[in-house]
């Protein structure tokens, strides 16, 4: 793979196939969802690829492809990828690739479905890979509008609503971003390459009040997407009218991305501020921790409830990060990783039950494992890895948070556990209420042919063995994240 | 040099012999009437042929003409390309509406505004930028009043003229003053010296007309708080002359004041510079939030169109190399996604209101419309990767390079206001798409060929600006 | 410079005129009325700059040329406005501004 610009063509390939699906004659839905099968997984292997060739041992950039673009307004093309995006990168490709093939019955619009699917996909890589700062906002936003539509389009009832606020809630993150991210254009090295402000931020040149300022504008675009306490309420209203694919993506790939923008620009070019706010930023991760989870507690809804999981269980990475720690990092990236397996696999789930049942509603939903023995198993699964359970990977992303948030906030840190206890209580409660117990007179009926279709049951595979994998032997993916962990926590001193 | 004026200036001059020629053409034969737009049409091209051609032999061409009253540089070439090519959206859109009745007022009013645009670029003194925008402004009262059923647009038309006129006097007060505490009219070289050179009287007088002056420009402009008669106009003329008069006329005077005022505040004006930001940071808080509020979506893109306003202002506040820049690619992308969203609006029917719940469901019946709507909407609001965004990103930085963050951090907030009206109608149109809960929108009639190709190539200008047009614009400006 | 009468008194005349036509044309509903004000202004605005450019730049005629064509196109300005008030008044028998808009077409 020498010599080929290998990440242009990573993220030039969805593209490719995004604009070849729209050339196809309409009316051959079959021949669309072939496509969109085969790009994604062209897409999956050309990741797997890069995987493969990626020397794991290395800090700093691989694959680096550094052009002048558009001097004037300071951008340039520079994409490069080291430990801590690769797996955000595998996780945007895997779980594409798994999207495309659960919308295999898909009825309507399908054409349009998957160029969405496609663009979504741009960005999300994008994303991971940019190493400009405008290159960086271009995709962040990229992802807003399929995002838009998937949910407008294909959502529930109130998806007209949920859709305009998904997007303009992020929107208001994003744009505050820009500013920042401008302002390190212009207190910075007049560039928006990324690695040169992260030189200029270590040389210790931003200012201090510059880097506090800096910091607050990116902290909320970061805060918004991730979605950090206070700023989560747009995540349930997005999650529950958004159609399953939709949700899947959103919480598994996109919700990283705010994760990912703290320690690929905060933490290396704000180095001061980054301390200064770093107890803050993880108590605000301990308080999302413990507030999803007694929310989730609450829930009638399943979806909700999941979506809830996802603000207590993103407050882990935010932890993580904030601890600045090389465990603490690890263990963010980590539990990125692991939050994208498992959730999107809840999601995955929870879509199977609604298509079934045609309800969400955890007091009407009984005793699944006896009506489909399959899927009531597979929710257990699901639950046990997301609540934390120890040898499933959920344990190893929350530990190593943990344990980060320790060495640096002490006991503070060991509030978070009131949350795991939480957490434990309300996934017991829905396989208690929902999976194993006896379906009573009352409780929703499964309407269709109930046992799992090969489409619905191929994308839970790999999910559930990287669940389990990762739970057992997470040392290869700690082993791609460490060095760049370590980099930056040494940033920081820690 | 004689010769050369007469090469330099020669796109104005065929549209200035099609105009007399259609006048003419038009009183002798009646017969004429319905090659009236044709002749518009072939006029246009061949200027903007021509104009690129001036724009080739640039080093023998470029310069000061007509006693330093005129100038041909890469800011005139722009005014012209943008101009014609807008003027070729708006014949093919007008192309049904009045291809007989009225046809040579129609046509020959709107011919003598886009000359009127012209000389207010090119213009280099403060007469010449008076006689372009009453060139301008005339016929625009004209056109629109002309209507072919409704009364209102005669009402539309008057109080239109009436509050133009006043515009017009006012900014005149402000010139006369400016003459005054300054002695020339030229701004050949930049109009306004350092301050610190001015004695005071000299400085106070200089403060008001500075006042007068930017109270009536914008008006022209539609800054708030001079914006008040934009909604009711737009609201009463046809959608093809609001859809001109939204735009090109806009952009041309923006040019102007960029040539104006943008020197000036690099030299220092305190008092001029804060009230023109207060003007900018209102237009873009009130246009946006009151356009929120809008049923009515001919309403909706006037407020919308304020606040855009307020946009382009933040450039000419910045001031300098990269402003103007910012400022011409930004104003492209105006021109065309307004020009664009007005002929859906065209297109979906002429007579009747066009509500936001008229847009229900129109990606399953229509989704070309839908998809050029699309496209329009969400490059006015900003969005990555069309030209909206590069241009709003050009100007918020421009403004950040400058100095002025804050005023950058307003723009960018009340882009997500905007983007909650534009998102308003996307997800009307495509709210329906797969579940089909609501009731019916309103059917439309047959679309006529040369509005679809006029759609055609506004989403075309759309997206090419945006995806391949930032090199070249941001790095040849 | 006349001891008498010089360019202050010229500028204070302009500007009396000046707000007399701006009190009329907001205060008046007849658009005829409102035309009229509007005159009054432009006229200010021609005495101001031929007085300027009598007192300032007496050499350069600049001022006089600029108030020469504000005539001409104030002219204009008038054809055209009395056409569009006869246009309405045959439509509506008005020509009241703020009765106008109340009008629906």
């Amino acid at each position: 793979m020498t010599g080929l610009p290998a990440l242009t063509i990573l993220v030039a390939m969805p593209l490719l196939f995004g604009v070849a699906t729209l050339l196809l004659p309409s009316g051959n839905d079959r021949a669309v969802k072939v496509l969109g099968i085969v790009g994604t997984s062209a897409v999956f292997v050309w990741t797997v690829l890069i995987m493969g060739a990626f020397s794991t041992g290395a800090p700093g950039m691989q694959f680096v492809e550094v052009r002048e673009w558009v001097p004037v307004i300071g951008m340039t093309y520079h994409l490069g990828i080291d430990g801590l995006s690769l797996p955000l990168v595998f996780l945007a490709s895997l779980l594409t690739l798994l999207c495309a093939i659960y919308s295999w019955r898909l009825k309507e619009q399908v054409k349009t479905f998957f160029f969405l699917l496609f663009l979504l996909q741009v960005g999300m890589i994008g994303v991971f890979i940019a190493l400009d700062g405008i290159m960086f906002y271009v995709f962040w936003e990229i992802v807003l509008v399929p995002m838009f539509f998937m949910i407008g389009i294909w959502g529930g009832e109130r998806r007209r609503y949920a859709s305009v606020k998904f997007f303009i809630y992020t929107l208001i993150g994003s744009v505050v971003m820009l500013l920042g991210l401008m302002l390190l254009y212009m207190w910075g090295p007049k560039t928006f390459d990324l690695v040169e402000i992260a030189k200029w931020g270590q040389a210790g040149k931003f200012g201090m009040q510059q880097q506090l300022w800096i910091y607050g504008c990116l902290f909320l675009g970061f805060a918004v997407k991730v979605p950090i306490f206070p700023f989560h309420t747009w995540l349930p209203d997005a999650h529950v009218e958004a159609p399953t694919v939709g949700s899947v993506l959103l919480a598994g790939v996109l919700l990283k991305m705010g994760g990912y923008g703290f320690l690929r620009i905060s933490l290396p070019a704000l180095p001061y501020a980054f301390k200064y706010f770093s107890f803050s930023l993880g108590l605000l991760g301990v308080i999302g921790i413990v507030y999803g989870a007694a929310v989730a507690l609450t829930q009638k809804d399943l979806k909700k409830m999941v979506a809830y999981s996802s603000v207590s269980h993103m407050g882990f990475v935010v932890l993580g990060i904030a601890s600045a720690t090389v465990a603490g990092i690890d263990g963010a990236v980590m539990q990125m990783f692991n939050h994208g397996i498992i959730t999107g696999m809840l999601f995955f789930l929870v879509g199977m039950i609604y298509e079934r049942y045609h309800t969400k509603e955890i007091a009407r939903l009984k005793g699944i494992v006896t009506t489909i023995p399959v899927l009531g198993v597979i929710v257990a699964f699901a639950s046990f890895a997301s609540l934390g359970l120890p040898a499933l990977s959920g344990f190893v992303g929350e530990f190593m948070t943990l344990f980060g948030g320790y060495q640096a906030f002490g006991w503070v840190a060991g509030i978070s556990v009131i949350g795991i206890v939480l957490t434990a209580a309300y996934f017991l409660r829905m396989l208690q209420q929902c999976v194993f117990s006896p379906p009573t007179e009352d409780s929703a009926i499964c309407e269709m042919p109930c046992e799992l279709r090969a489409t619905e049951f191929l994308p839970l595979v790999p999910l559930m063995s990287f669940a389990l994998f990762l739970g057992l032997y997470p040392q290869p993916f700690l082993a791609i994240i460490n060095p760049a962990a370590t980099a930056l926590a040494a940033i920081i001193g820690r | 040099m004689y010769l050369n004026a007469w090469l330099a200036w020669s796109p104005e001059i065929v549209l200035t012999l099609a105009w007399a020629g259609m006048l003419v053409c038009g009183a002798l034969w009646p017969r004429t009437h319905p090659y009236m737009r044709h002749a518009t049409l072939a006029a246009l091209l061949i200027a903007l042929g021509l104009a690129g051609l001036v724009a080739a032999n640039a080093h023998s061409l470029y310069g000061l003409y007509f006693s330093e009253a005129a100038k041909l540089d890469s800011v005139t070439t722009f005014g012209r390309l943008l101009f014609g090519s807008a003027g070729v959206l708006v014949v093919l859109a007008s192309w049904d509406v009045h291809g007989e009745e009225n046809a040579v007022e129609f046509f020959g009013l709107f011919v003598l505004s886009l000359l009127g645009e012209v000389v207010i670029v090119s213009g280099q003194n403060l007469l010449m930028l008076f006689l372009g925008i009453e060139l301008l402004a005339l016929p625009t009262y004209a056109l629109i009043a002309i209507h072919k059923t409704r009364a209102r647009a005669i009402a539309a038309g008057l109080k239109y003229f009436l509050l133009g006129m006043f515009a017009s006097v006012v900014m005149l007060y402000g010139m006369a003053l400016l003459y005054g505490s300054l002695g020339t009219i030229s701004y050949v070289h930049a109009l306004f010296p350092d301050p610190s050179h001015l004695s005071a009287a000299r400085l106070g007088v200089l403060q008001f007309a500075f006042f007068f002056l930017i109270l009536g420009l914008g008006f022209k402009v539609t800054a708030f708080p001079f914006h008040f008669w934009s909604p009711d106009v737009y609201a009463g003329g046809s959608t093809q002359v609001v859809a001109y008069i939204s735009t090109v006329p806009k952009v041309a005077i923006m040019l102007a004041i960029f040539r104006i005022l943008g020197p000036a505040f690099s030299t220092g004006y305190p008092i001029a510079k804060w009230f023109l930001i207060a003007i900018a940071v209102l237009s873009m808080v009130y246009g946006n939030i009151v356009a929120l509020m809008q049923d009515d979506v001919r309403r909706m893109l006037a407020y919308s169109g304020v606040a855009n306003t307020g946009y382009m202002l933040i450039a000419i506040i910045a001031g300098g190399a990269d402003s103007q820049a910012a400022l011409l690619f930004f104003l492209v992308v105006y021109t065309f996604g307004n020009l664009g969203a007005f002929f859906v609006v065209l297109g979906m029917g002429e007579d009747r209101h066009i509500t936001i719940g008229d847009f229900d469901g129109l990606a399953r019946r229509y989704p070309v419309l839908a998809l050029a709507m699309g496209c329009f909407l969400f490059s006015l609001a900003g969005t990555p990767p069309l030209a909206g965004f590069f241009g709003k990103f050009a100007l918020f930085k421009s403004a950040v390079a400058h100095g002025l963050p804050l005023l950058a951090l307003v723009g960018l907030v009340t882009t997500v206001i905007s983007v909650g009206y534009y998102l308003k109608i996307a997800s009307n149109m495509y709210g329906d798409l797969v579940q089909r809960d609501l009731p019916e929108g309103r059917a439309i009639e047959r679309i006529p060929v040369p509005l679809r190709i006029a759609l055609v190539l506004a989403v075309t200008a759309t997206l090419v600006t945006g995806v391949l047009g930032i090199p070249l614009f941001l790095g040849a400006l | 410079m006349s001891a008498v009468v010089g360019l202050r008194e010229f500028l204070v005349l302009s500007a009396v005129l000046f707000a007399l036509g701006l009190y009329g044309a907001l205060s008046k509903k007849s658009a005829i009325m409102i035309l009229m004000a509007i005159e009054l202004m432009t006229n200010a605005v021609n005495i101001a700059l031929i007085a300027m450019s009598r007192f300032l730049t007496p050499g350069l005629m600049t001022g006089q040329f600029f108030a020469a064509f504000i005539m001409v196109v104030s002219t204009a300005e008038i054809g055209l406005g009395l056409a569009l008030v006869l246009a309405l008044y045959r439509r509506t028998r008005t020509v009241e501004v703020d009765r106008i808009d109340r009008l629906k077409g």
